[in-house]
């Protein structure tokens, strides 16, 4: 779950945020580790993008996972 | 040609590169606090500093907190770290199965320390060389050229890895002489040749030597680092001139470990802009270890948000850098600069009768002599109590002049222009070694006990 966006430069980055969470409930419903291992590092695209726009709640695509 | 984009079509990311001081600053805080508890909970190494200090990421709230609570980290640290941990590696937050790859930094201080990079941080570092490179008006199609071997020296892979992210065509000169480089060069006139200074001042040597003139490559732009001499004058213009690319020389200053990277914008303001995206960057009084007001001369002492696997929080540099946080020659960028870049070092601080002598000065001030060549080396001695510095150069192959001509010139050059007397050596041409990489130009012969000790308050911390 990603919440608590603190900064917003851009109203795009809401927009990309819901994405990211879109993405990354698919990656974990992949049907293949190819699948899953694309949308990984479709993740890691996305991630720059956002931090390009302030996102400042992750500062890496794994973080989440990491502190969980 | 290379055609300049106009008004906000030269920002790569405008919402934060022309971003208010206090937007840039609010996003720092909030990222600070975000590293330092990263760190704190996966680094053993980083919660052991902030242990020690009494202070947990929670207490990180306000910029004096920052300043004045968190500690300073310093290569030594993780030094130890690496020596006393099984996989090689200090300061790791991360476990090996995420990383992928290795360097480790030129040693120039003594020890390499290992650096690890994870497949995010690569990419993430990558991005930071964008914002220059679309300003100057580089786009997709365009191509670079690499002259180098592709070893363990992470400054010009994570260029390529910019070139990479930003859609470049690459072109490899790895493992080619440079004889070799300069015909790849005319065969495939890259949009952009990119080396530390001194290379791309060999390249054109060496060409002009074989009767070449690199200047009709077609070669739209010049890029590198690693040295600073893309932001001295007198080796910029001397680059401009033999590769005929007037202004189009991007210059990128870089802290290997904590992959930090500075870069001109197209205007030059005679130094870097720093990429305040990916770190936070400031400047300490070196004695005190207190933020240095804007414009002063300390030491650089930086944060990345790019390294994860092996965070670098409130990391010395040991750079002294002048940093001007609110940049105003004309390009637009609010993001710092830093002025004629990495100014010395700390370590070598050279005090000669209560003058401090900086390299760079130095080696602008070469370039007014004609007929010295760009290369040069500092000997830095202490002599009964006094530091003393010998400037080696050596004459350009095309000179007709004496040594002593030259050697007397420069002297008198020196005095009048920095107000010490400092001792030359001139050396027939191409008696100085060339570096592919980082060029050593200091050689600092004090002792341990004559060097000085650069404290910053005794770890700044209160």
């Amino acid at each position: 779950v990603i919440d608590n966006v603190t900064t917003s430069l851009d109203p795009q980055l809401d927009r990309l945020v819901a994405l990211r969470a879109t993405l990354r409930a698919e990656q974990q419903r992949a049907a293949t580790p190819a699948v899953a291992r694309a949308l990984e590092t479709a993740d890691y695209y996305l991630l720059i993008g956002l931090s390009y726009l302030g996102y400042v709640d992750h500062l890496f695509p794994e973080q989440a996972l990491a502190f969980e | 040609v290379i055609d300049p984009p106009q008004g906000d079509e030269r920002y790569w990311n405008k919402p934060t590169q022309t971003a208010p001081r206090e937007v840039l600053d609010a996003l720092h805080l909030q990222r600070l606090r975000r590293i330092v508890g990263w760190a704190y909970e996966n680094s053993p190494l980083h919660r052991r500093i902030y242990d020690e200090a009494g202070v947990k990421p929670a207490d990180i709230r306000t910029w004096d907190d920052f300043h004045h609570r968190l500690p300073f980290t310093d290569k030594p640290d993780y030094l130890r770290d690496q020596d006393e941990h099984p996989s090689g590696f200090g300061g790791t937050a991360l476990g090996p199965e995420r990383w992928q790859q290795y360097f480790h930094t030129t040693g120039t201080t003594g020890r390499f320390l290992n650096e690890t990079f994870t497949e995010f941080e690569m990419q993430k570092a990558g991005a930071q060389y964008c914002y220059a490179l679309w300003d100057y008006g580089v786009r997709r199609g365009d191509s670079m050229y690499f002259c180098f071997n592709w070893g363990s020296w992470i400054g010009l892979w994570s260029f390529y890895w910019g070139a990479r992210n930003f859609g470049l065509r690459i072109i490899s000169g790895g493992g080619c002489s440079t004889q070799e480089r300069i015909e790849h060069i005319l065969k495939h006139r890259p949009t952009i040749v990119t080396a530390t200074p001194t290379y791309l001042l060999h390249l054109a040597e060496v060409a002009a030597a074989n009767g070449i003139d690199l200047r009709e490559a077609g070669v739209g732009m010049v890029a590198g680092g690693g040295e600073a001499g893309l932001s001295i004058t007198a080796t910029r213009a001397r680059v401009s001139k033999a590769w005929n690319v007037g202004n189009h020389i991007m210059d990128a200053y870089g802290v290997g470990e904590a992959i930090f990277v500075g870069q001109s914008c197209r205007e030059w303001g005679g130094g870097v802009h720093v990429i305040e995206d990916n770190f936070h960057s400031y400047v300490v009084d070196p004695g005190s270890g207190e933020p240095g007001a804007d414009g002063a001369v300390g030491e650089h002492v930086l944060t990345s948000y790019s390294r994860f696997s092996q965070p670098f929080i409130k990391y010395r540099t040991h750079d002294l850098v002048r940093m001007d946080r609110h940049p105003d020659h004309g390009c637009g960028w609010t993001f710092s600069h830093l002025p004629g870049v990495v100014l010395g070092r700390a370590d070598y601080m050279v005090t000669i009768r209560g003058v401090n002598v900086y390299p760079t000065a130095v080696e602008n001030l070469l370039g007014e002599v004609v007929g010295l060549s760009n290369h040069y080396e500092l000997h830095i001695t202490r002599e009964a109590g006094f530091d003393r510095m010998l400037v080696r150069v050596e004459a350009d192959a095309a000179s007709t002049r004496s040594a002593e001509d030259l050697g007397t010139e420069l002297t008198v050059l020196l005095r009048k222009s920095i107000g010490v007397r400092l001792e030359t050596e001139v050396l027939g041409a191409g008696a100085l070694p060339r570096y592919e990489l980082k060029s050593k130009r200091v050689f600092d012969h004090r002792s341990a006990e004559e060097r000085p000790r650069v404290t910053l308050g005794q770890g700044g911390v209160r």
